[in-house]
């Protein structure tokens, strides 16, 4: 079997990443970047600091390894091929469906700061799963506070009237109740 | 540093992205927060916004012989919403402005659902404060000949942004035309009927046709009053109906059209009987066979005869009339007479301070005889209050739990005054509005109804 393909990742601070091609096209951005032939000498991330890329890697690696070993699971079952390494495999696809919720579940229990800085790399390095986690992470801290407590919670400035505000609450007076 | 402001550094898709798992009552709360997230929720379509229920804005009146939906509120609420609601604005939204400037039909409405409006004549739907308006194709001639059932039919809108942002409209009738926005296109559904014929046959539903043919679309389900204050209980995801026996024995006891309405969790109808009085069935579908169950008698008679109309008599209350029918009248239209607008007031329902009178229930013997009539104007969608009207002259809100009432103001349209017999009088039909303020139904339609409009 030959070894996976890697590509080389530089962060924003010239930090250098080596994953393997599997992981990092879990980012859509990175896969377009391969697919056009932009990898010699590594792929630069330049809005991605090495503390998040370093984050989104352990996610993608995580998840990349996870999918491999479904897929060779199921692959090794149909095909019959080399038995020792479809035992393996079988065996960590059992796992993974339980550890990838509860390594999720882990993944954003982290500060606010780290929740944004990993929701924009996300977003940047087009990273869907990763995203919609971090967005649930964010609605979850949102949730069952009160408009003040939200905006504590986030640094907001409240830069409406108090007039203004009061008619917004008149428009859907039900949620406040 | 942990309050580094998430909105500042969150572009905004991806704060889209956070609002969108939010449960309604979240996205609500997160549109009080500050500015930019209210600007953000006002311009994406969240599919999970749905902001159920909604703040009652008002209630839409058809009356008889005006040829445009009038709209009964409060006057501040339009001042408020002057951009997205009061008739000025609301009207270059009517659905005969967008497809034919020089029609002379001038927007009736005829259903009403979380929102959303629909018009019969218009064939169209509309969200006044989006500016969202889809016309749909023609419906299709029934395909079935000789039965009734064309003449049968009323349209009504099934929408609810909670389950899909795709809205259905239905022509009932025991084959049904429904258009769904998702498929773009009119399909004809039949519907089995479910359960006992509850001693009354099809023909005998036909007997009636009600003024006040109202619907409500509730937990994915539709009620449609149909003949002889029968209702019709319609399940989408089943193709069945059910047949829900009126509470009251319509032709032999003096009572008034039903009104079919929704009133905080449920399914509720009321009607008017005996000139001042009116009754509040609510639907208990926790058996098999449904039942209307007597939840209110209320007795206005005393009420109404201590606070009595004096003949001209200025009606002055917290709502007005927006008189739709006279300022878009030609003749008047550079008169530009507006509605005088008191703004002294801030009317709260359960407000204690409010000057809310006890109606006795013994009738006071010696004020005299109560002459009018009142009728049911509709359901307030969270509160225990019913609307009523007095004849053609005021609106009145009562308390369900303590038979309060209240004066609302003068729903009397001015062309009443000039123009029509008093037997071309009436309110035909009415229901309340509760407007959606994030979103028309999706981007893609109303994309296309801009290009439309702009091609």
């Amino acid at each position: 079997m030959a070894s996976p393909a890697m590509v080389t990742l530089i962060s924003s601070d010239d930090a250098r990443f080596e994953v393997t091609e599997a992981a990092a096209t879990m980012s859509q951005t990175i896969r377009h970047m391969i697919e056009d032939g932009c990898t010699d000498g590594g792929i630069p991330l330049p809005n991605v600091p090495a503390r998040t890329l370093a984050k989104v890697l352990e996610y993608c690696n995580k998840h990349a390894a996870a999918t491999a070993a479904e897929s060779s699971a199921a692959g090794g079952a149909a095909a019959g091929s080399d038995s020792g390494s479809s035992s393996s495999a079988d065996s960590a696809g059992k796992d993974d469906g339980v550890d990838l919720a509860s390594f999720d579940k882990a993944f954003v229990e982290v500060d606010t700061d780290t929740l944004y800085d990993l929701l924009l790399a996300a977003n940047y390095l087009d990273v869907k799963t990763l995203l919609d986690l971090c967005c649930q992470k964010v609605a979850d801290m949102i949730r069952g506070k009160t408009p003040e407590q939200i905006r504590q919670t986030f640094g907001i400035k409240n830069d409406f009237s108090p007039e203004e505000e009061e008619k917004i609450r008149k428009e859907n007076q039900w949620a406040f109740e | 540093m942990e309050t580094a402001d998430l909105t500042a550094l969150l572009p905004e898709d991806v704060l889209a992205g956070v609002l969108r798992h939010l449960t309604p009552r979240g996205i609500v709360r997160s549109r009080c927060v500050c500015k930019a997230w209210r600007a953000l929720i006002d311009a994406h379509p969240l599919p999970r916004a749905a902001l159920l229920p909604r703040s009652l804005a008002g209630i839409l009146i058809n009356f008889e012989s005006l040829g445009a939906t009038e709209f009964f509120s409060r006057p501040s609420a339009n001042e408020d919403r002057r951009r997205r609601t009061s008739a000025g604005e609301r009207r270059h939204y009517l659905p005969g402005d967008c497809y034919d400037a020089k029609s002379s039909w001038r927007g009736r409405l005829q259903d009403h659902c979380n929102g959303l409006l629909y018009s019969d004549y218009g064939n169209c739907v509309l969200n006044p404060p989006t500016r969202w308006c889809a016309l749909l194709p023609p419906v299709p001639a029934p395909a079935s000949v000789g039965t009734e059932h064309h003449s049968f039919q009323a349209g009504h809108l099934v929408y609810d942004p909670a389950i899909s942002l795709h809205y259905e409209s239905n022509r009932s009738g025991h084959h049904r035309h429904v258009f769904s926005s998702k498929m773009q296109e009119w399909e004809e559904r039949s519907f089995v009927r479910e359960g006992k014929a509850a001693g009354t046959t099809v023909a005998d539903m036909r007997l009636h046709w009600p003024e006040k043919r109202n619907a409500v679309y509730w937990c994915g389900v539709l009620y449609v009053h149909c003949q002889t204050n029968f209702v019709m209980r319609i399940s989408s995801s089943n193709n069945k109906y059910q047949v829900i026996k009126p509470p009251f024995d319509f032709l032999e006891d003096n009572y008034s059209e039903l009104y079919l309405g929704r009133s905080g969790k449920g399914v509720c109808c009321a009607a008017a009987y005996g000139r001042s009085m009116f009754k509040v069935w609510f639907l208990d579908e926790s058996c098999v066979r449904m039942e209307w169950v007597l939840k209110y008698d209320v007795d206005l008679t005393g009420w109404l005869l201590k606070h009595k109309l004096e003949p001209r008599r200025q009606i002055h209350g917290p709502w007005t009339l927006q008189d739709t029918n006279f300022h878009y009248d030609n003749k008047h239209r550079d008169e530009n007479k507006s509605i005088q607008v008191s703004s002294q007031e801030t009317f709260e329902w359960d407000s204690d301070n409010e000057k809310t009178e006890c109606s006795s229930s013994s009738a006071n013997g010696d004020a005299g005889h109560y002459h009018d009539r009142i009728d049911v104007l509709g359901f307030h969608p969270h509160k225990k209050i019913i609307f009523l009207s007095e004849q053609i002259t005021r609106g009145l809100a009562c308390h369900l739990n303590s038979s309060k009432a209240q004066d609302l103001g003068c729903i009397c349209p001015t062309r009443y005054d000039n123009d029509y017999m008093h037997n071309e009088q009436g309110v035909k039909q009415s229901f309340p509005y509760t407007p959606c303020w994030t979103m028309g139904p999706s981007t893609e339609e109303k994309k296309n109804l801009e290009e439309h409009a702009n091609g």
